[in-house]
């Protein structure tokens, strides 16, 4: 039992560095898509919940990487679904304001006239991005956001490579397309 | 290439499905490059600012988690008892006949188009939201009903109802 015991603990221990790995990028990523705080929290836990469920399924075909995206695109998928209404969405207490992301500038040193415009920019690239259709929006963040390349979105989202690069093509039209609106 | 690049290269260059004619055109070309680098610039702030947004967010102790909300919750929630009770001009939300239509708009929003597929979702709804959408409701905003919801087809809710006023 005490060898059992053992085992399990490590296998625990093992997971356990997995999630530090890895969790910020699966919350980041559902944050980005889902614009809510709680959703994102709940789809990260949701997401490294599935993955130790089906740790034995894991054959290394992927990186654990790709792995864990492509549960976290089918949970954010299936909580965006659940979710539909947008007013419920405007007067949920998590939700993250489009309009707070321009506060979220790095700091370069710039001038505050150069600070105002970078937070300009930025909240009208959310405001665009957030127009998108889903296909889009979910390419769109796996690339610019997460620095995935049409293959590995591929794996990740099952969309097949053509389409990926239609929609990212689609999808970079549009943000220019409503960035030049907006500015 | 003697034109400047189109919208839909200078898009494509920036998400990487761009090659070398492309490549060499915008070694040649102030224009087109200024507008490259504009984008990308766009781009890399928007990148940095989801990155620092997740981490600031992540370093929040969660709303569900901060147990110091709980005497605060009850003293509103106390609150709000108080003044229902004090104000008791509550109004009864309108029930319909059984051959009108069981379905209320949600006002100040557009109404569906003649094509728009929509379809019906039951769910959980705060009565502080159906106050917010413009619905008179005769619950306690911290309550929740349950209601079916006619969503369109870019999920806007355009009208709901409630199962227990069909009985």
């Amino acid at each position: 039992m005490g060898g059992l015991a053992a085992i399990a603990e490590s296998e625990v221990q093992s997971f356990e560095a997995l999630v530090a790995t890895h969790r910020a990028r699966v919350f980041r990523f559902a944050l980005a898509s889902l614009r809510d705080r709680d959703a994102a929290e709940t789809v990260t836990q949701d997401c490294f919940l599935r993955a130790y469920q089906a740790r034995e399924n894991f054959r290394g075909d992927s990186s654990v990487q790709t792995w864990l995206m492509k549960i976290a695109v089918n949970l954010i998928r299936d909580a965006a679904r659940s979710r539909r209404c947008q007013f419920w969405r405007r007067t949920s207490a998590s939700a993250v304001l489009l309009d707070s992301a321009g506060n979220f500038i790095p700091d370069t040193g710039s001038s505050p006239e150069a600070r105002a415009s970078a937070k300009q920019q930025i909240t009208a690239m959310w405001k665009a991005v957030d127009r998108l259709s889903p296909n889009q929006r979910r390419v769109f963040l796996l690339h610019f956001m997460e620095g995935m390349d049409p293959a590995e979105i591929t794996e990740v989202t099952g969309i097949t490579n053509a389409t990926v690069r239609v929609h990212l093509s689609r999808a970079v039209r549009t943000v220019r397309e409503k960035l030049r609106k907006q500015l | 290439m003697n034109r400047h690049l189109s919208d839909n290269e200078i898009g494509d260059w920036i998400a990487g499905l761009q090659g070398g004619e492309a490549a060499d055109h915008l070694r040649e070309c102030a224009q087109c490059a200024a507008e490259v680098n504009r984008t990308r610039e766009a781009l890399v702030l928007f990148r940095d600012s989801g990155h620092q947004s997740a981490a600031y967010w992540q370093a929040q102790p969660g709303a569900r988690r901060s147990w110091n909300w709980v005497p605060l919750l009850a003293a509103a929630a106390a609150l709000i008892v108080v003044v229902a009770l004090r104000h008791r001009t509550v109004t009864p939300v309108p029930v319909p006949a059984p051959t009108q239509e069981v379905f209320l708009r949600i006002p100040y929003v557009v109404p569906p188009a003649p094509y728009e597929r929509t379809e019906v979702v039951r769910m959980d709804v705060p009565v502080a939201a159906l106050i917010a959408a413009g619905l008179k409701v005769d619950r306690l905003a911290g309550e929740t009903v349950s209601a079916d919801v006619v969503v369109g087809q870019d999920d806007r809710p355009l009208a709901v109802g409630f199962p227990e006023n069909k009985q």
